[in-house]
């Protein structure tokens, strides 16, 4: 719908009542046109000021703050879409709260059961259970956009009668393509107590997004 | 530049309301500049640009109908961003100021963000990992959980090592010790990945 533009310098000191009166008549209607995006309407009769939801508009560069500021804002991003961002007071430290729209890969058949999400700042976290069929088994990381990994945590899936859990070995290589990380390999059992193939297991692995 | 709320009244003469109106609506294009697209775009009006918050010193108590997002002090007087739901009335903070997830060192180990809660995650690993490795994590806070995996450097796996999954000890604050089997090669990378509060 478009609205009139709202005129700040009316009315004027010359003016009669019925010369101002369409130039109220548009101000008034722009306030309540801007009002009604994300507010509770100003004919409302209850709420009056009130925000339903926020819509924010891409930002172009980080929004300056003062000192007792706290700045929430969207910019694009490289390879992704528009995203969330941060700011501390007085344009202190810049981040971006979130990172990606797919939360839920494909899981591969009964083999993995794969999710993902991210942390402030840039980090994936791959997360799910895998079922090994075989030695040198891919965790595939999925979405493969991830250019280091700084952490790998993995636990054994066992029933409680198993010795599995306490004799559990972890045993991993990566995987890598095209500069990016696409995998974790579940690689033989050390010798020893404990199993000699991958058992089933959780993972929980941490990298940068690119 | 003042807002007249209650003009004009109803024996004010012209020239007198023509005065009051005008700072109104001059009053109301300029605090909608603030964090909006202007009133007097053709495009968007009504829209934010940014939401900008002043800290609040007290946790506002919404409707049961209603939430609030706002920004109050943590323990170290900056400005944090807060989730106050209807019920429970328990503020939430969504953000705290450990955050560094600059790349460091060769292989880009030791980075630090945060979850909800407040809780700050730490995660990282050490490169041809002694069998006791004391551990410090910055910035400080009390560790509530610490897990470890190890695989050997150059993408090989550890092979036939009778080897064990390394074990954190000693826990203390932001402290901890890394011991692992002293029979595994030299160029063993242990991952850590803690969580403090």
């Amino acid at each position: 719908m478009t609205t009139p533009p709202f005129n700040p310098q009316v009315p004027l000191a010359t003016d009669f009542i019925a010369d101002s009166q369409q130039e109220f008549l548009t101000n008034f209607k722009t306030i309540s046109t801007a009002f009604a995006n994300n507010h509770i309407s100003l004919e409302s009769f209850s709420n009056n000021g009130n925000h339903t939801f926020i819509s924010l508009l891409e930002q172009a560069v980080p929004r300056s703050t003062e000192s007792q500021e706290i700045a929430l804002y969207t910019k694009k991003v490289k390879g992704q879409t528009t995203q969330l961002f941060m700011r501390y007071p007085l344009d202190g430290k810049e981040f971006q709260l979130n990172e990606y729209q797919l939360y839920r890969p494909p899981h591969i058949g009964n083999i993995q059961a794969a999710f993902f999400s991210v942390l402030p700042g840039g980090i994936i976290v791959y997360f799910g259970s895998i079922f090994p069929t075989g030695n040198s088994f891919p965790i595939t990381l999925n979405p493969a956009i991830c250019k280091n990994i700084m952490g790998i945590n993995l636990c054994p899936i066992t029933p409680s009668s198993s010795n599995l859990a306490t004799n559990f070995q972890s045993n991993v290589s990566l995987r890598q393509k095209k500069g990016v990380y696409d995998a974790v390999i579940l690689n033989t059992q050390p010798l020893g107590t404990g199993p000699s193939n991958p058992p089933p297991q959780y993972y929980l692995i941490f990298g940068n997004i690119l | 530049m003042s807002y007249s709320p209650n003009i004009p009244n109803i024996g004010d003469f012209c020239a007198i309301s023509q005065k009051q109106m005008l700072a109104n609506f001059q009053a109301i294009n300029e605090a909608w500049l603030i964090d909006h697209v202007p009133l007097t775009s053709n495009n968007n009006v009504g829209r934010h640009n940014a939401l900008t918050f002043i800290y609040q010193t007290v946790d506002p108590v919404p409707t049961s109908s209603q939430s609030v997002l706002y920004t109050k002090l943590d323990a170290n007087l900056i400005p944090q961003l807060f989730f106050m739901p209807s019920n429970p009335l328990t503020p939430i903070q969504l953000t705290n100021s450990n955050l560094n997830t600059a790349q460091t060192g060769a292989g880009g180990g030791d980075q630090v963000s945060f979850l909800a809660g407040p809780f700050t995650i730490y995660m990282g690993f050490v490169l041809n990992c002694p069998a006791v490795k004391p551990m410090i994590l910055l910035p400080s806070t009390n560790l509530i959980y610490v897990g470890l995996s190890m695989i050997a450097s150059n993408n090989n796996g550890l092979g036939n090592q009778n080897s064990r999954t390394p074990v954190a000890i000693n826990i203390l604050g932001n402290t901890f010790d890394i011991v692992r089997n002293a029979n595994l090669p030299a160029d063993t990378i242990v991952y850590y990945t803690a969580i403090g509060l």
